[in-house]
This record gives structure tokens, C-alpha cells and sequence, in this order.
């Protein structure tokens, strides 16, 4: 006969909403380690009515522990999970093995990718309404914040209740998943939509410098190509600013401009 | 006085988003910015100042232990002030230049900062242990949380004493025709930046094929029909939109 389950549904959304406070005290030495063992306090609380078991639970989670925050949510349901299972070793050594995994994974999809990607959607939408709709325009960030945050959400709250259910076996899981595949598609995504945000920038300005559409995107695309060698040389886009206001605040001082 | 002081708590609480609590992306120049330029009554520049700044710094990534400079703080500051020189007779897309230009060192600042508390963090964390075994698990909730009283003061003080200081500055300041016309300039090619960054971000896994065709549909789309930009872009956002959830696409 098997035991009986101690964790249960609220225990694992008081884990989830506690994994919003995971970096709270990010560090340089621990990193997420603190944050990490305050989403399972209602974990250790669930387990053992015993204080010293409590804390004896929470002590072994108070080790370095570094991933990405929305990914973390994966091995705090595996984590529940073993914990639950009495088998603390194991519990150790899947944070151990699945932080570095994860963090690529999270860094490659959320940060290197979708965060861009939907920022050129609401960049798009907002130069393509122009500045004379500013409240068609406001859909832009209300669309980037609800996408954005239904995966981010989905995998916040589906990564603790996922990984609590399969165990050990999400590590078969995430085997299968291709987080390059992904990477890939939101690459054409985000070309479709830098090319098209591109021509909306330029063409705004074409009124104003009394010039053709063709004429003034070509002159935008090639400012554009510049920049973008400039930042290839390793220039950061706060040191292109720079060069560029300077310049022609100096261009303008001397009289050339 | 008492706008500053709200406005400064207000984009204390949204900088808290950045990394100490939830990531829900409030923080990002794109909500900060047209939040701000919505609460102060220029709703335009606001969104006119995220969509610039959001993209500005999208290659950017908070990887590992690496605390880049705080660009919510920067686009809260470089909106408000944008407004408020609007309102000291500048022209929009010159006043944001010139509130970027003086609004950087604040994320500057407020990233140095983010790392000595950082290493203060690392203190309490060599502490957790103990703090836990005292008080239970009450005393590791009090060592998490002391974050966030920590990062919202660092975020108020920053955003306190660039508008505190800088408006009042700003006010009296006569701008000389030389500066103005070079903040000109650089207002027109104000977009290559963003649009080169974006480029890079997007860079290794985009597809310039699909870059340069959508290009150019759009250049002949706006020649044709100058007015169609938002037909246009609900088209490229479509199709955009489909070849990301297209299965089997690899």
C-alpha cells in the first residue's frame, strides 16, 4: 500500500506563487539558493509537522542553486516530488543536473528570443499606427505583456504541477524538447517583423524630410546597415548614442550641420 | 514636488519587476514608458519613447551572474522628463533625445548599485542558515523578502534625484541653437539604433531572406498606398505569427 500524498494542490500553488520571490535575494555567492528554499516552505510545512524536520528540509536547499527564474519552476515540482518521496539525495542531485540544462534552455527561448520577438510586434504595431493613434497604438504593449506572459505564466504554473506529477521522469521529457526548434521559429517571427517595422520607422519620416517613400527608406535602411556594423565592431548601442549625439551636437557647433 | 515623489515611487515598484520580484515584464522600457507618458497626459510620447528604448537595448541579455546597467529606471527617467521638457517648449523627438542623453547615467548608476546590494545579499545569505534554525521559517522569509525594501529604496533614489534635481535644472535651462539643431539630427536617425540592435538580437536565429522579402513587400505596400502602414503591419504580423507556430518547421 502506498503512502499517502502529504502535498497537495495548495501546497504546489503556494509553491508556485512563492517561486515569484526566487531572485528576491539573488547573491553572488548562493545566487537563487535563499529564494529557492523560501517557495518550499509550504512544501516543508506540508511534509513535517515537526519544526526540526522543517527546517532540516529547508537548511539542504539553502545550497548554491543558479537557472532561470520562469525554469526553475520544473525543479521546484521535481524537487516537491522527491522530497515527498523521502529521498533527499536524489532531490540534490536533479537541481545539480537540471540548473545548467535549464538555464540555457530558459535564456535561449525567453530572453534571447521570444522577449525580442514580441517586442518587435509591439514596435511594429505602435510605428504603424502612428503618433496621431496614440490609443490604436497602446494595443502594442497590451499585446506584448499578454503574450509574453501566457508563456511565461504557463510555464511558471505548469512547470511546478508538471514536474510535482512526473518526477524523475521529466528528465526524459525535456530530452525531447528542442528549444532550438523554437529558437528557430520565433527567428522567422522576428524577421518577418524587423523587416516590416524597418519600413514603418523610415516611412514616418519621409513627410517631414520632404522626400519619396523609396528615397527615405533606402537612406533609413542604410543608416540602419551602419549601425548595425558599428555594433558588429563591438560598440554597445549606449556607446552608439553617444557617438552619434556627440557628433552631431559637434557637427552643429562648428556650423557643418 | 508631489508628482515627482509619486512618480518615483511608482517607478520604484515597476523596477522591482526587472529581477527581485514576478518578471512579468513590467518593467520593460516599452510598459514603463508609455505607463508614465500616459499618467502624465502624453500618451504619444510615451509610446513614442518605450517603442525606441525597448528595442534600444534588446540585445542585452541578464545571463548568469552578469547585472547589466537598469534600463527601466533609464526609460522611466528619459519619458518623464521628455514630457516635462515638452511642456518648457522643446519638440517631442528633440526633448526625448536629449532625456535620453542625460537619463542613461541613472541606469548606470542604479545597476552599480544593484551589485553592492548584491553583495550584501551574499551576507544575508551566509546568515540564512542561522536565521532559520532562530526563527523558523518566518526568519528565512524575512532574509528573502529584505530584498525588496532594499532594491525599492536603490530604484526611489535614483529616480528621486534625477527628477528632483534635473527638473528643476531643465526648467531654467536655454538650450543654445547649435545643441538643438544636433539633437535634431540625431532625432531623425534615432531609429537606425533600435533597428540595428533589434537586427543583432534577433540576428543568429533570424532569417534574412525573410527579412529582406518582407522588406521589401512593405516598401512597395506604403509606396503604393502611404496610409496602409497599420493594414500592413497586421499582415506582417499575421503571417509573422503562423511561421512561429507552424509544426514541423525547422
Amino acid at each position: 500500500m502506498s503512502a499517502p500524498r502529504r502535498v497537495t494542490w495548495r501546497t504546489l500553488w503556494a509553491v508556485i506563487w512563492r517561486s515569484l520571490f526566487l531572485q528576491t535575494c539573488w547573491n553572488f555567492q548562493g545566487m537563487q539558493n535563499v529564494g529557492f528554499s523560501f517557495a518550499l516552505v509550504p512544501l516543508a510545512r506540508a511534509l513535517y509537522p515537526e519544526p526540526e524536520r522543517r527546517q532540516a528540509l529547508l537548511a539542504r536547499h539553502l545550497e548554491f542553486f543558479n537557472t532561470h527564474p520562469y525554469c526553475a519552476s520544473i525543479i521546484l515540482g521535481v524537487v516537491c516530488r522527491l522530497e515527498e518521496e523521502n529521498d533527499p539525495e536524489a532531490a540534490r542531485r536533479i537541481k545539480g543536473s537540471m540548473m545548467g540544462p535549464l538555464a540555457a534552455l530558459g535564456d535561449t527561448v525567453f530572453w534571447a528570443m521570444l522577449k525580442p520577438s514580441l517586442a518587435l510586434l509591439a514596435v511594429c504595431w505602435i510605428w504603424a499606427a502612428g503618433s496621431g493613434h496614440p490609443g490604436l497604438a497602446l494595443l502594442g504593449p497590451v499585446l506584448y505583456l499578454l503574450l509574453f506572459n501566457l508563456a511565461h505564466l504557463s510555464l511558471r504554473a505548469g512547470g511546478v504541477l508538471v514536474g510535482y506529477a512526473r518526477g524523475l521522469e521529466i528528465v526524459k521529457d525535456l530530452r525531447r524538447f528542442n528549444p532550438q526548434l523554437i529558437a528557430r521559429r520565433l527567428g522567422w517571427m522576428a524577421s518577418v517583423l524587423l523587416g516590416a517595422t524597418a519600413l514603418l520607422a523610415w516611412s514616418q519620416g519621409a513627410p517631414a524630410w520632404e522626400l519619396s517613400y523609396p528615397a527615405m527608406a533606402g537612406l533609413g535602411l542604410g543608416a540602419t546597415a551602419l549601425a548595425y556594423m558599428l555594433l558588429a565592431i563591438g560598440l554597445s548601442a549606449t556607446q552608439l548614442f553617444y557617438l552619434l549625439t556627440g557628433s552631431a551636437v559637434l557637427l552643429a557647433v562648428l556650423g557643418w550641420i | 514636488m508631489d508628482q515627482t515623489l509619486g512618480l518615483s515611487i511608482l517607478g520604484a515598484l515597476l523596477a522591482l519587476d526587472q529581477a527581485v520580484v514576478g518578471q512579468f515584464m513590467l518593467s520593460q522600457p516599452l510598459i514603463v514608458s508609455s505607463l508614465f507618458g500616459w499618467l502624465l497626459g502624453d500618451l504619444a510620447m510615451g509610446l513614442a519613447a518605450g517603442a525606441v528604448l525597448q528595442l534600444l537595448w534588446s540585445n542585452v541579455l541578464p545571463v548568469g551572474a552578469y547585472i547589466p546597467s537598469d534600463h527601466s529606471v533609464s526609460a522611466g527617467i528619459a519619458t518623464i522628463l521628455a514630457v516635462r521638457l515638452t511642456h518648457y517648449g522643446w519638440t517631442g523627438p528633440t526633448a526625448l533625445v536629449w532625456a535620453l542623453a542625460i537619463s542613461i547615467p541613472a541606469g548606470w548608476l542604479s545597476g552599480r548599485l544593484d551589485i553592492l546590494v548584491r553583495h550584501g545579499n551574499s551576507r544575508l545569505s551566509r546568515q540564512a542558515e542561522d536565521w532559520l534554525q532562530r526563527y523558523g521559517s518566518l526568519g528565512l522569509a524575512a532574509v528573502n523578502l529584505s530584498g525588496l525594501p532594499t532594491m525599492f529604496t536603490r530604484n526611489f533614489a535614483v529616480y528621486w534625484l534625477w527628477l528632483g534635481v534635473l527638473t528643476g535644472w531643465l526648467g531654467g535651462f536655454q538650450p543654445p541653437a547649435s545643441l538643438l539643431r544636433g539633437l535634431d539630427v540625431v532625432a531623425l536617425f534615432l531609429p537606425a539604433l533600435p533597428l540595428a540592435v533589434a537586427w543583432d538580437a534577433v540576428g543568429k536565429n533570424g532569417q534574412p531572406a525573410m527579412l529582406g522579402l518582407t522588406a521589401v513587400v512593405i516598401g512597395l505596400g506604403l509606396w503604393i498606398w502611404p496610409h496602409g502602414g497599420l493594414l500592413l503591419a497586421a499582415l506582417a504580423m499575421a503571417v509573422s505569427l503562423f511561421l512561429a507556430s507552424r509544426k514541423g518547421y525547422a
